[in-house]
């Protein structure tokens, strides 16, 4: 590479350390790729007819939302993001990221994209409990990577899975990795590779598939 | 570990840099190259006629070393940009409520929707609000995607 170009390079990223030293945390592009397939769940739940309400963590409406760059818990507005109240069918759920659910072992796990019943959620906000895994109707774990995945993600993945008995659960990912598909797939698991904002045909077939799957579980 | 391209080297040294703070960067990049690439291989055995097949991995050459460098680069600084714009894209469609009266006669007034607002509350930088859309960032990815791009194209 010419030197001028490399110090070019060099150069725009210290500008942006100093300029918005938050955009450079692991962190935040990590919960950028989870927010970007949130908004993709809810346009599928859009597609099949759901009312949507945005509202922030005290369960307020609000057209403002708040994510965050750590894991929350239902019942401390102070940690949890705010959410989207979910209508359909005469039911209500809710659409979350990044909360704290048990599994069935009774672990508490983190949910990167999670649908939760509305009458659970309520109670877990009134009493100050975890949501139990009954509670939850769809999860999906998202994985954001430079290169290619490595395949301890798969077996993590693995391992979520069998702690929620779903029947709508997926692993989402910017990237791909043969090994990792094959693993989930041999273990009855479902995977989202290569889902980026420059391929719209990627998200509208990700975001059918949500559509499709949400509408015979909710 | 050692890097062939002294430029990746050059980068790296600079990421890990206290004043670029990107330490974090320096290591992504440096741990995919260590990992190295995986290809199929053909051998024989001693005493087969037919050569077989398997998978092998191997370390990246000099010039793979500065495409995985500005891989890194692209999905880490650039691309989360544009995800994050088609987040607000994607969430603005899905809440916008319908405008058009569903039957009857008579004018209903049209109240102005007010767009979803997103935003990434930072609580361990006490509760700084992250801001990808803030003008200067903006400015300064979109300038990186520029110069990565033109980085890419450059004769190896």
């Amino acid at each position: 590479m010419r030197s001028q170009l490399l110090q070019e390079i060099i150069s725009e990223l210290q500008g942006l350390n100093a300029s918005s030293p938050s955009l450079l945390q692991q962190t935040a592009t990590d919960k950028i790729f989870e927010i970007f397939v949130w908004s993709c769940t809810l346009k599928a739940l859009r597609t099949i007819g759901a009312t949507l309400q945005t509202r922030d963590a005290t369960d307020r409406p609000t057209t403002s939302l708040q994510f965050r760059l750590g894991p929350g818990m239902i019942f401390a507005p102070t940690t949890t993001p705010g959410f989207v109240l979910v209508s359909y069918e005469g039911k209500e759920y809710e659409l979350q990221n990044g909360l704290r659910v048990l599994g069935s072992s009774k672990v508490l796990h983190e949910l990167d994209i999670c649908i939760l019943q509305r009458t659970a959620a309520v109670r877990c906000r009134q009493n100050r409990i975890h949501p139990e895994p009954s509670s939850v109707c769809f999860l999906a774990e998202c994985k954001y990577y430079g290169g290619g995945l490595p395949l301890h993600l798969g077996r993590e993945y693995l391992g979520l899975s069998s702690e929620f008995t779903l029947r709508v659960k997926t692993l989402v990912a910017n990237t791909a990795k043969n090994d990792v598909q094959t693993l989930v797939k041999r273990h009855r698991g479902t995977t989202h590779f290569d889902i980026l904002p420059t391929d719209q045909a990627k998200i509208d077939r990700f975001v059918g598939w949500l559509a499709t799957e949400l509408e015979h579980v909710l | 570990m050692e890097i062939k391209n002294s430029d990746v080297a050059t980068l790296i040294k600079a990421l890990q840099d206290p004043r670029t703070g990107l330490n974090w960067l320096a290591l992504e990049i440096l741990g995919l190259i260590q990992e190295g690439k995986t290809s199929q291989k053909s051998y024989l055995e001693p005493g087969q006629k037919r050569r077989k097949s398997g998978q092998t991995t191997e370390p990246y050459t000099e010039t793979e070393e500065m495409g995985v460098a500005l891989a890194v680069l692209d999905s880490r600084i650039v691309a989360p940009m544009d995800y994050w714009e088609k987040a607000l894209e994607l969430a603005d469609e899905a809440t916008k409520k319908p405008t058009t009266p569903t039957g009857g006669i008579g004018v209903i007034p049209r109240r102005p929707r007010v767009p979803i607002k997103l935003s990434l509350i930072d609580d361990l930088r006490e509760s700084q609000e992250f801001v990808p859309d803030e003008h200067e960032a903006k400015v300064i990815v979109m300038r990186l995607k520029e110069l990565l791009a033109e980085a890419r194209s450059e004769p190896q």
